[in-house]
C-alpha cells in the first residue's frame, strides 16, 4: 500500500522538508502558535496566509498518520472556516482531505470508494491523482494496467525532478514486482530507490525501501539477512512512521524471525517464535488503531499458525476464532499472505 | 671463554626521581609510555618514561577539587580520568593536554575506579556508527557559545556532534567502573553516562573490575567497625549488559548526545540571564517610586497621557523626568535595553532554538529506540516516558519562540515610547528640537497612547508580590528562575489557532501537539523539561543496577594495619581480568605467622563455570644471584603486588631480617609457575568459601617459589608499592615515603648488560663481570611470556611442597 502516502506532505510548495515528522510537527506548531505583532493594525485576515494553511494540513495529516482521525477531521473543518472553498488556499486542504480519505479507504480494504476519490484527487494534483490510481489496481490485482500507468509516472516525474514522487514509484513498481513473486527484478529497483533516497537525504523513504529490501530478502530464502536489514531500519520507522507503517515493519519482524527459526534447535526455535507472537501482538496494535481490518485478520492467522507450533491450544484457539470472524467479515482477494508487505 | 649465566640481574633502572609531593595514586598509560600520578598537593601530573620526565600537571582548583583519590585511563589511552573527594566530581582530561573535557558529579566521594572496554565485535555495532553519521549530516552544526563558558566542560562549549563523538571514542563500549563508600557502585558507559547504579553491596569499594567479557563484576569492599575492617570479596552477575550488549552500546551513545545537548541548552539560557541587565528595571523602579511619592490623586497614566496630549507635565511628572531619569539618563537607557534585547534575540535563535531541536531530534530517534520493546524494554527505556520528553522539549520550542516575540515587540514600543519621551523632555528643558524628531503622527501618537495604556497601569496586587506597581519591563520575568506565574502573560486573544484550539474537543486532547504554558517563565518550562528528560534517562540506570545480582560473597580478612590511610590510597588487594581466558584474579595478602602472604583467588567472569585452584597463597623461598649463584634464603613479606600481564604479576617482596637499603626486592612472578604445574591438582583448597578466609589459613594450599631469575634487589629505597605495564614492559616502583619513583625496563634489551647498582650478595665482596644473556632476552619476547613459562628452559622454578627446608 502506498509507500509514499505516508510520508506526509507531497503538497507541491511546501515550505519545509522536516527530517522527521516529529520535527515537522514542532515546526508546525512554532508557525501556529505566532501571535501577530501587527494584531491591533492589521486584523484578523494576517494570519489566513498560505504558509498557515500548509502548516494546517501537515497537522491533519500527521494526525491522521498517527490514527487521530476524530483531531484530523477538526483540523480540516477549522482549515474550511479559514480557507473558504473558493479562497486562493482552499486547494491547499481539500487535496490534504482526499488524501486523507483515500488513504483511510485504502487501510480498510474499501478499494472501490478509494478508486472514486482518485477523481478528485487528479483534479487538484495531477501526478498525485495517477499514482493514487496506480496504488488502487496493484491492490485490485490489475498488474498489468498498474505497472502501464506507474512506468508512465516514472518517465514523467523524472522529466519533472519530482524526487520523492520518483521514489514512490518505485517503491509502487518494486512492490508490484514482489507480489508477482519476482523479488530478483524488484532489488534493482529497490536499490535505486534506496540510492535516490540516500542522495536527497530523505530518511523516512529510506527506511521504507530498506523495509521492501528485507522483504524481497525474505522471499528470496534468507531470513536472516532480511533481519540484519531490519535493524536498519525499524528504529526510524517506529520514531517517526506512520502507525501502519509501524504495523507493517512489526510483522515483517516477526515473519522474519519464524523464517529465521527454522535453523535453530528446539529451545531457540521456541524462544524464536515465541519473541515473534509478541512482535506480531504489536503489529496487530497499531493495525487496530488505524482500522486496518484485513491486515488484523492477517495477522491473527500468523499469530494461530505459532501458537499451534508451540502446542498452546487455547490462544491458538482464540486467534483462530478471531480470523473466522474478520474472515466472514472481509472478502479475500485470493492474494497469498506472503506476497505483500 | 665467559659462560653464560642462569640469571643475571633483571630490570634495567631507566628513570629515579624524588619528588617534591607524596604520590597518592599512580597509573600506566595501557597504551604508551606514560606514568599518571596523583599527589597530596591535589595535583594530576602526567610524567613520560624516559627520565621521567613531565609532560603536563592539571593544577587543583576551585572548579573541580583539590582531593584526587584515584586515577584510571581509558583503554585506548586517550582520556584519563580521576576522581576528587572534596567536590564528588569526576573529571575526564585529555592526554594531550592538561584541560578538562568533560566533568560530572556523583553522589559519593570515589575510592576506586576501573574503565574497561569491551571485547566484543559486533557488525551490528557498525551500522550505530554510521547512523550516528547520518544526525551529523541533518542537523546543523550548533554555534560555539561564549568563551567564559568553555572551562566547566569543554566539549559542550564547542557543542557539536562531532566533539562528542570524538570523545566517545571507538564504537565499541567502554565502561568507567566507579566505587565509594557504603555500597556506592555506578557504571558510566564512555566515562560520561551512567549506564546502571549498583545497590545491595555493603561497605566502601577498595578494588573494582568488570570483566571485558560483561559477564560479571568483581568488587572487593571494606566493612569497618571499631578499627577493625572485614574485607569481602563479592561477584555481580551482569549478564543483562552482556546480553543486550549492542542496544546498550546504542543506548549509551544516544543518552551521551543528548545529555551533553541539555547541558548546551542550559548554557545557552545562561548566558541568555546574564545579557539581560538589571538596568533594565530602572524604568519600573522609577514609576514605582514616583507613586509612592506623588501627592496628587491622578494616575501615573492619566499624567503621561496629558503630556502626551497636552504637551505639559504636572510638577512632580517634571521632577520625576528631568531630574531622576533626566535626558541623558533617558539616552543610556534606551541603548542599554536595545542592545541587551538584540543579544538575548541573537542567543535565543542561534544557540537555544537550534540547540533544542537537535535535542528534539536525538529524542525522536530515542522513541523509535525505546518502541522497540523486544530490544530495548528490558533495558528500562520507557516509550511513553520519552514521548513526554518529546512533548516536554516541544513545549520548551514554543516558549523560546513566545520570547523572541515579546522581544520584538518590546523593542519596537520602546523605541517609540522613548523617541516621544525624548523630545517631551527636550521641550520641557527648552532646549532646541530637531525638527525630524519632533514630527509625530496621528498613528504615532495613537501608538504610544496605546503603549501608556497597557503598560503605565498602577497594578497594587503586582506591589504585593514583586515590590512594584509596573511592569514595564517583559523580557526579564521569562530569564528569572522563579515558579511564579509570569506578572503579565502574552495576550494570545485574537490568535486562531489558540482560539480553535480551546474550544475543539478531539484536538485538545491530541498526544501529538505540544502543551503551551502561558503563565510559566522560558525557566520554569526548561526545568520542566529537564525533570522530565532526566527521568527518561535515570531509569535505565536503575533497571539495569538491578538486574546485577550478587552472586558470590567470599569474605576474605580482618584487617587491622595500622598504616591504613596511605595504603588505603593503594591498589592492593589489586583484580585483573584475563580477557583470553575470561578469568578475574584477585591478589591480596592474609597475615600468617607474622609475615604477609600472597594470596591469589582467581573465578570464572561467567559464574556459572568453576575453575581449578580456585585460590592460592604463594610463599617466596628464595633467590639464586646471577652471577655468584648464591642463594639468598629468608622470609619474605608481601608488600605490594599487581599484574604486570595476564601471565605474570609484579611483586614487591621485604626482606624481614635484611638490613636497611637492602631488603627490598622486585620480583616478576609467572603464574605459569603457581598453575601450570603437574602438580597442581595437589593445591587445591580444602576450606570453606564462606567462612572468613584468615580463619583458615591451613586449608589454603601454600606453593612455595624459588627464583633464579627475573627479581632484582632494590637497594637503598624502602620500596612499598609497585605500578606495572606490561604493554611497554616497564614497572614503576614508589618508596613508603611516598616521594621517591624508580622505573624499570621489564624486558631486557639485546645488549650487554652493565649493570652498575650491583646485585651481589649480602657481603658485597666479589664484583662479578656482567655479561650478556642471549638466552634471556630471547626467552622475553611477547610469544614467551604467552606461552607457557615453566617449559622454557632458561626459567627455572623449583616448586617445593608446602614445607621447605629452610637450610643455607
Amino acid at each position: 500500500m502506498g509507500g509514499g502516502s505516508s510520508l506526509g506532505p507531497l503538497i507541491d510548495g511546501a515550505p519545509v522538508c522536516p527530517l522527521t515528522s516529529t520535527m515537522a510537527l514542532q515546526q508546525a506548531q512554532m508557525l501556529l502558535s505566532m501571535n501577530s505583532l501587527e494584531s491591533v493594525n492589521a486584523g484578523v485576515q494576517q494570519n489566513n496566509t498560505e504558509s498557515f494553511a500548509v502548516a494546517l494540513c501537515h497537522l491533519a495529516e500527521l494526525h491522521a498518520e498517527q490514527g487521530c482521525f476524530a483531531a484530523a477531521s477538526e483540523v480540516l473543518k477549522h482549515l474550511k472556516e479559514r480557507f473558504p472553498p473558493n479562497s486562493q488556499h482552499a486547494q491547499l486542504w481539500m487535496l490534504c482531505d482526499q488524501k486523507i480519505q483515500f488513504d483511510r479507504a485504502m487501510h480498510d480494504g474499501k478499494y472501490h470508494l478509494a478508486d472514486s476519490l482518485v477523481t478528485g484527487i487528479t483534479a487538484l494534483h495531477s501526478t498525485e491523482g495517477v499514482y493514487r490510481k496506480a496504488v488502487v489496481l496493484q491492490a485490485q490485482n490489475q498488474m498489468t494496467e498498474a505497472h502501464k500507468l506507474l512506468q508512465k509516472l516514472l518517465i514523467h516525474c523524472q522529466k519533472m525532478r519530482n524526487t520523492e514522487m520518483v521514489i514512490s514509484v518505485l517503491l509502487s513498481v518494486a512492490e508490484l514486482y514482489l507480489r508477482s513473486s519476482s523479488p530478483t527484478i524488484a532489488l534493482p529497483v529497490l536499490l535505486q530507490a534506496l540510492a535516490l533516497s540516500k542522495e536527497y537525504r530523505l530518511q523516512y523513504l529510506a527506511s521504507e525501501t530498506v523495509l521492501n529490501l528485507a522483504f524481497a530478502q525474505l522471499i528470496l530464502g534468507i531470513p536472516e539477512q532480511a533481519l540484519s536489514l531490519l535493524h536498519m531500519a525499524i528504529e526510524p520507522i517506529l520514531a517517526d512512521g506512520a502507525v501502519l507503517d509501524k504495523g507493517r515493519a512489526m510483522f515483517l519482524l516477526a515473519k522474519c524471525q519464524v523464517a529465521s527459526a527454522a535453523s535453530c534447535d528446539p529451545p531457540n526455535k521456541t524462544e524464536a517464535l515465541e519473541a515473534a507472537i509478541e512482535n506480531l501482538n504489536e503489529a496487530k496494535n497499531y493495525f487496530a488503531k488505524v482500522d486496518c481490518k484485513e491486515r488484523i485478520r492477517d495477522v491473527v492467522y500468523f499469530q494461530a499458525r505459532l501458537y499451534h507450533t508451540l502446542g498452546k491450544t487455547q490462544e491458538r484457539n482464540r486467534c483462530a476464532m478471531l480470523f473466522r470472524q474478520l474472515h466472514q467479515e472481509l472478502p479475500a482477494h485470493g492474494v497469498p499472505l506472503i506476497d505483500h508487505l | 671463554m665467559l659462560r653464560f649465566p642462569t640469571c643475571f640481574p633483571s630490570f634495567r633502572v631507566v628513570g629515579e626521581k624524588q619528588l617534591p609531593q607524596e604520590v597518592v595514586f599512580l597509573v600506566w598509560s595501557p597504551k604508551r609510555d606514560l606514568i599518571a600520578l596523583a599527589n597530596t598537593a591535589g595535583e594530576v601530573l602526567l610524567h613520560r618514561l624516559a627520565s621521567f620526565h613531565r609532560v603536563w600537571s592539571f593544577p587543583p582548583n576551585e572548579n573541580t577539587g583539590k582531593e584526587v583519590t584515584c586515577l584510571a585511563w581509558r583503554p585506548d589511552g586517550k582520556l584519563l580520568a580521576f576522581a576528587l573527594a572534596d567536590t564528588k566530581k569526576i573529571v575526564l582530561c585529555d592526554v594531550e593536554k592538561p584541560e578538562s573535557l568533560h566533568s560530572f558529579s556523583v553522589e559519593a566521594p570515589v575510592s576506586c575506579m576501573h574503565w574497561m572496554e569491551v571485547t566484543a565485535e559486533s557488525s551490528v555495532l557498525t551500522s550505530f556508527y554510521n547512523a550516528e553519521d547520518e544526525s551529523n549530516l541533518l542537523l546543523p552544526k550548533l554555534p560555539t557559545l561564549p568563551k567564559n563558558y568553555s572551562n566547566t566542560s569543554k566539549i559542550f562549549s564547542e557543542e557539536n556532534s562531532d566533539e562528542i563523538i570524538k570523545l566517545l571514542g571507538d564504537v565499541r563500549l567502554n565502561i568507567l567502573v566507579l566505587g565509594g563508600s557504603s555500597g556506592f557502585i555506578e557504571l558510566y558507559a564512555y566515562g560520561m553516562f551512567k549506564i546502571a547504579r549498583v545497590t545491595g553491596i555493603v561497605g566502601t569499594c577498595l578494588a573494582l573490575c568488570l570483566s571485558s567479557d560483561l559477564k560479571s563484576l568483581s568488587v572487593v569492599t571494606e566493612v569497618s567497625a571499631t578499627g577493625v575492617s572485614e574485607v569481602s570479596y563479592f561477584q555481580l552477575e551482569t549478564n543483562l549488559l552482556y546480553s543486550f550488549l549492542p542496544e546498550v552500546t546504542r543506548m549509551a551513545r544516544k543518552f551521551t548526545h543528548i545529555s551533553a545537548l541539555l547541558q548546551y541548552v542550559n548554557l545557552s539560557l545562561t548566558c541568555m540571564c546574564e545579557a539581560w541587565e538589571e538596568i533594565l528595571m530602572q524604568m519600573d523602579s522609577r514609576l514605582t517610586k514616583f507613586v509612592q511619592e506623588k501627592n496628587t490623586t491622578t494616575s501615573v497614566q492619566d499624567e503621561f497621557m496629558h503630556l502626551l496630549l497636552w504637551g505639559k507635565a504636572s510638577a512632580e511628572l517634571q521632577t520625576l523626568l528631568m531630574n531622576q531619569l533626566t535626558v541623558k539618563g533617558l539616552k543610556k537607557l534606551g541603548q542599554s535595553i536595545e542592545s541587551s534585547y538584540s543579544s538575548i534575540q541573537k542567543l535565543v535563535i542561534s544557540h537555544l532554538q537550534s540547540g533544542s531541536e537537535s535535542l528534539l531530534y536525538h529524542l525522536s530517534e530515542l522513541k523509535g529506540m525505546a518502541s522497540w520493546k523486544q530490544k530495548y524494554e528490558p533495558l528500562g527505556l520507557d516509550a511513553a516516558g520519552i514521548e513526554d520528553a518529546i512533548t516536554a522539549v516541544g513545549s520548551f520550542i514554543l516558549k523560546a519562540n513566545e520570547l523572541l516575540q515579546v522581544i520584538d515587540s518590546s523593542m519596537k514600543n520602546f523605541k517609540a515610547f522613548f523617541r516621544w519621551l525624548y523630545v517631551a523632555m527636550l521641550r520641557m528643558t527648552e532646549d532646541h528640537v530637531i525638527p525630524e524628531l519632533n514630527k509625530m503622527t496621528q498613528k504615532d501618537i495613537t501608538f504610544v497612547a496605546e503603549f501608556l495604556t497597557e503598560h503605565f497601569n498602577e497594578a497594587p496586587d503586582l506591589y504585593n508580590r514583586k515590590g512594584k506597581y509596573f511592569n514595564v519591563e517583559k523580557v526579564g520575568q521569562y530569564l528569572k528562575d522563579e515558579d511564579d506565574d509570569l506578572v503579565s502573560p502574552p495576550n494570545t486573544e485574537g490568535n486562531q489557532w489558540y482560539d480553535f484550539l480551546q474550544n475543539s474537543s478531539h484536538l485538545k486532547e491530541s498526544p501529538l501537539l505540544f502543551p503551551y504554558y502561558p503563565r510559566k517563565s522560558l525557566h520554569f518550562v526548561k526545568r520542566r523539561m529537564e525533570n522530565i528528560i532526566d527521568q527518561c534517562l535515570q531509569k535505565p540506570a536503575d533497571v539495569i543496577g538491578k538486574s546485577m545480582n550478587q552472586a558470590i560473597c567470599i569474605p576474605l580478612y580482618k584487617d587491622t594495619r595500622s598504616e591504613d590511610s596511605t595504603r588505603r590510597l593503594f591498589k592492593f588487594p589489586f583484580l585483573w581480568n584475563n580477557k583470553t581466558s575470561n578469568l578475574h584474579y584477585l591478589l591480596f595478602t592474609i597475615l600468617e605467622d607474622s609475615i604477609y602472604k600472597m594470596c591469589i583467588l582467581r573465578r570464572h567472569t561467567d559464574i556459572s563455570q568453576s575453575v581449578s585452584n580456585g585460590l592460592i597463597a604463594v610463599k617466596f623461598g628464595s633467590f639464586t644471584y646471577a652471577t655468584t649463584e648464591k642463594v639468598r634464603r629468608s622470609t619474605y613479606s608481601c608488600l605490594d603486588a599487581q599484574f604486570y600481564d595476564d601471565e605474570t604479576v609484579t611483586v614487591v617482596l621485604k626482606d624481614t631480617v635484611g638490613r636497611e637499603g637492602r631488603d627490598r626486592l622486585l620480583v616478576q612472578l609467572p603464574l605459569s609457575s603457581v598453575y601450570n604445574c603437574e602438580d597442581s591438582s595437589e593445591y587445591q583448597f580444602t576450606g570453606n568459601y564462606s567462612t572468613r578466609l584468615d580463619e583458615q589459613c591451613g586449608a589454603i594450599p601454600t606453593r612455595t617459589l624459588h627464583f633464579e631469575k627475573h627479581w632484582r634487589l632494590l637497594e637503598s629505597m624502602k620500596a612499598q608499592y609497585v605500578a606495572g605495564n606490561g604493554f611497554r614492559k616497564v614497572s614503576c616502583v614508589l618508596s613508603s615515603n611516598l616521594r621517591h619513583v624508580r622505573v624499570f625496563e621489564m624486558d631486557i634489551d639485546d645488549e650487554w648488560e652493565l649493570d652498575e647498582s650491583s646485585d651481589d650478595d649480602e657481603e658485597g665482596s666479589n664484583k662479578p663481570i656482567k655479561i650478556k644473556d642471549e638466552v634471556l632476552s630471547e626467552s622475553d619476547t611477547e610469544s614467551q611470556v604467552a606461552g607457557a613459562a615453566a617449559s622454557t628452559p632458561d626459567i627455572v622454578i623449583k616448586v617445593e611442597k608446602l614445607d621447605p627446608e629452610l637450610d643455607s
